[in-house]
């Protein structure tokens, strides 16, 4: 079931209206039923993946509570991870395996599958490797109630694409739910409304004019391929963070509190920033269950350089099961490598205009620089293969200056169906997100609207349900990071 | 809790506001009435108030066909024979059936898929004729020659799924026009066309609420306020017709043809023959088509379960045009589609016992080339000699 669907909007209500009159021992079996019932939505079988994970990893954290040798306790932790691990793997990457060596090989050694992947596999399994990690190390009691781990592990709102949660943070609050708080109720609408707006508005316009422009790179232009590359930036980032949004409100809503996953990542001064503001539930996963145990910065520099390309690789990989998300990762671990390399340049840059009083000027350049680089990455993330993005790079560089006169832009662009319409809803709504992003990062914006009177809260709400109707896209595609 | 239902209230208004500006603006018309467009209902209704009272229309261009028939079948004018088929059949009228109460709602460019979408109309608006005329041509069995008629094809889908056919020939009715849409719409059109298409239970009500056709509803708006205004005199906005051009509709809905036409001789039309411009339509015919035969057993075996008398009417072309349709099939070494769909048909009416009259190939038929006023459009008398002649021969089944 998709957030942006009619099906989600029966959906919700229905459930949140039974969640809020039902008595709170019942309310965990309703949130189960329910959530189950999103997942099957889509494909009933792969709901038996579910059970098997839940399972799994519901006994191990038992049998861990009960092991008391450090050796046995490794080896039950393995079992998990091995179980989880081996569960992704069957699903996401064995045909990338076998399509890889049978074309090393240039015979069929191992045969494909051609298996669907189950939706969200990537964010729950790491979700539930999570739990059995955290209690493995003691930081987590084990849940010993079932119904509460089972909905751990598939509490609809974030569980085909994240925040992906820990276990220290979501199993208190699912052991026991808060009632009906009509502010908190409302800040999650308000958090959903502002996500789909961020999907349906923004992204999946968007989506219109990226598409078919990769489609076919090797007919395009320079500038139209970078005009898909930048717009790709924003549609992935508007298509994850408004689906994070819209999860994290409608969690909030059921009174259960998400972790945050994106803070205006666009406006990082430096990737080593980016990577705090993106995705802030799976590379903080990464840092606390691969990074630090592996050495962190606590190590020699060599080591250090290690350290974050096995992060990045695995973080690329984790994307899917194709050589550009592992150049996208590797790509972005240089980046963070070659930031540390040029770190005292930077600083004395800094330094510079400090003296001259100039700070903004260096924080604006990082952040365009940052972005550049960044968007760059995305056409490895975009690309189906590394040759295709390799051509767009070649032909970005390429024919630039005929398109720079507006009516032959325009023209390429109707070509596409992108009417000036859709470039001036883009531009306002591009317009309103950067608002939103600048100003969100200084204070809540839901705190302060709450806080203004009845006629400039309701001139809101009512532009942002105007902006959705007259601006959203209704037949837009799926979620992109569904497909994790 | 009670606070949240008063928020959620205030929401109303919106939706209020889509719903109003849904029904009034309806660029795709579902609703009856046309904000943007008025003059095209106007012409459609002069059409309708004159056949309903009996009066001849000279038609000064295209018209939409299906409101002008729904609206014969909504009226309490008897109907014991319905004339079914394409403009070939436009020109047969009450003569051929003397004492029967005739009404021709053959379909310009129209198919087999019209015929049967036509008469679809007509059961729905509970009208059981006696007996039901249905044209043929030779093109009805194989693929389709000329594009769908975007109005029936809401039609064409209830009349498959009605018949119990495969939901494989719906989709290709769906693709048919969804191809037309992209190839002859103007932009407007073609998105009003996926509206037409995109037909839940709920349909076309589901609308009034759509936000997507809100979005619909105020880009037409804006291109109405902004764009130059088109001539729209006939169905799709074309400009009237030359006089000489101009057909007369009957009351009987069948079709006096225009003076121009009228004065075709026969050695123009035999030039026509030789020229290139007929070269789409005369050659190249793909061969039976499953799906259309398909639809051709369901929709007579349906007639007659309902008993009603069927009698299929194949009107030949033009001879010059047959015989060079002919020849390029023997040099291609292929059978002729028109002898294909004859056999077809005269099988399939000697199972069930069904009448035709006149044959696709001209000397058969016993046909003169004088007959016609162009190579597939016979003149009105030569129709109803066609017809009569059959009769007389063949005194009853064939």
């Amino acid at each position: 079931m998709l957030f942006d669907s009619l099906q989600f909007a029966v959906f919700f209500p229905i459930v949140c209206g039974l969640f809020w009159t039902l008595p709170q021992r019942f309310r965990w079996l309703l949130l189960l039923v329910s959530s189950y019932y999103f997942y099957m939505c889509w494909r009933p079988e792969y709901a038996l993946v579910l059970v098997l994970i839940t399972a799994i990893d519901f006994g191990v954290g038992i049998a861990l509570a009960r092991a008391t040798e450090p050796k046995t306790r490794r080896l039950i932790l393995l079992t998990s991870l091995a179980a989880n691990l081996g569960i992704l793997f069957f699903f996401k990457y064995y045909d990338f395996a076998a399509r890889s060596l049978n074309s090393l090989t240039a015979t069929v050694v191992v045969p494909e599958l051609a298996m669907v992947l189950p939706i969200g596999l990537s964010f729950h399994t790491f979700q539930s490797m999570g739990y059995t990690v955290d209690v493995y190390r003691r930081k987590v009691e084990p849940e010993r109630d079932w119904g509460t781990f089972a909905t751990f592990i598939v509490f609809f709102p974030q569980l085909v694409a994240g925040p992906i949660e820990r276990a220290g943070d979501l199993l208190p609050q699912l052991r026991h739910y808060e009632n009906f708080d009509y502010g908190r109720v409302t800040n999650g609408l308000k958090l959903m409304a502002w996500g789909l707006f961020k999907k349906m508005v923004i992204a999946d316009r968007l989506a219109r004019l990226v598409d078919p422009i990769y489609a076919v790179p090797e007919s395009q232009s320079g500038l139209m391929l970078a005009l898909a590359t930048v717009g790709f930036g924003y549609q992935i980032y508007c298509d994850f963070s408004g689906y994070s949004d819209i999860a994290i409100g409608a969690a909030e809503v059921l009174g259960v509190r998400l972790m945050t996953n994106f803070r205006a990542p666009y406006h990082s001064r430096s990737i080593r920033e980016f990577w705090t503001r993106w995705h802030i539930s799976l590379s903080t996963w990464f840092r606390d269950y691969v990074y630090i145990p592996l050495g962190g910065n606590q190590v020699s520099a060599g080591r250090w350089a290690f350290n974050i390309l096995i992060v990045f690789f695995l973080s690329g990989i984790w994307h899917g099961a194709n050589w550009t998300f592992l150049v996208w990762g590797l790509y972005h671990a240089v980046l963070i490598i070659a930031g540390r390399v040029t770190q005292g340049f930077t600083s004395a840059l800094h330094g510079f205009s400090r003296r001259e009083q100039r700070r903004r000027l260096p924080a604006a350049v990082g952040i365009v620089w940052t972005f550049l680089l960044v968007t760059a990455g995305w056409v490895f993330f975009r690309a189906p293969s590394i040759h295709v993005a390799m051509t767009i790079f070649q032909r970005m560089a390429a024919d630039w200056q005929s398109f720079l006169i507006p009516a032959r832009l325009a023209g390429h662009l109707s070509l596409i169906g992108w009417q000036s319409w859709d470039t001036v809803v883009i531009c306002l709504a591009l317009l309103a997100l950067e608002i939103g992003d600048t100003v969100g990062l200084r204070f809540s914006i839901r705190k302060w609207l709450a806080e203004q009177s009845t006629v400039v809260r309701w001139t809101a709400y009512y532009l942002l349900v105007l902006a959705l109707i007259v601006g959203g896209q209704f037949n837009g595609p799926p979620f992109i990071y569904f497909q994790f | 809790m009670r606070r949240l239902f008063i928020k959620f209230a205030s929401f109303v208004p919106i939706v209020l506001l889509v719903a109003a500006v849904n029904r009034s603006v309806d660029p795709a018309r579902f609703y009856g009435t046309h904000f943007l467009d008025p003059s095209r209902d106007q012409y459609e209704g002069a059409v309708i108030d004159n056949l309903l009272a009996g009066r001849s229309q000279v038609l000064v261009g295209p018209y939409n066909e299906r409101l002008v028939l729904e609206a014969v079948f909504r009226s309490k004018r008897p109907i014991d024979t319905l004339v079914l088929g394409s403009s070939v059949a436009k020109p047969i009228n009450g003569d051929s059936f003397p004492g029967e109460n005739l009404y021709n709602a053959a379909i310009y460019g129209g198919e087999l898929e019209e015929a049967a979408a036509v008469y679809q109309l007509a059961w729905e608006n509970g009208r059981r004729p006696k007996r039901v005329v249905l044209e043929f041509h030779g093109r009805e069995l194989g693929g389709r020659n000329w594009d769908i008629v975007p109005e029936l094809v809401p039609v064409m889908l209830r009349v498959r799924k009605r018949l119990g056919l495969p939901s494989d020939d719906s989709e290709s009715i769906r693709e048919l026009f969804t191809q037309r849409a992209d190839r002859t719409m103007p932009d407007n059109q073609s998105t009003a066309a996926q509206f037409v298409v995109d037909q839940s239970w709920l349909h076309p009500y589901d609308k009034l609420f759509s936000p997507r056709y809100f979005q619909f509803s105020l880009r037409s708006l804006g291109n109405a306020w902004f764009d130059a205004p088109t001539v729209t005199v006939g169905s799709g906005g074309v400009a009237p017709q030359p006089e000489d051009e101009r057909q007369v509709l009957c009351p009987d809905g069948s079709v006096l043809w225009s003076r121009k036409w009228l004065s075709h001789t026969a050695e123009q039309i035999r030039q026509l023959v030789q020229s290139d411009a007929m070269k789409p339509v005369l050659w190249n015919r793909p061969p039976l088509s499953p799906s259309h035969c398909r639809l051709f057993d369901a929709f007579i075996t349906d007639l007659e379960r309902s008993g009603i008398k069927v009698i299929l009417v194949l009107v030949p072309p033009f001879p010059a045009a047959f015989d060079r349709m002919h020849d390029a099939y023997a040099r291609a070494h292929k059978p002729c589609p028109l002898d294909e769909c004859e056999s077809y048909v005269r099988a399939f009416a000697k199972k069930h016992s069904i009448q035709i009259d006149g044959s696709l190939d001209p000397r058969k038929a016993g046909v003169a080339e004088d007959e016609f006023v162009d190579y597939i459009h016979m003149r009105r008398d030569a129709l109803a000699r066609l017809i009569a002649r059959n009769n007389a021969a063949q005194q009853g089944p064939n």
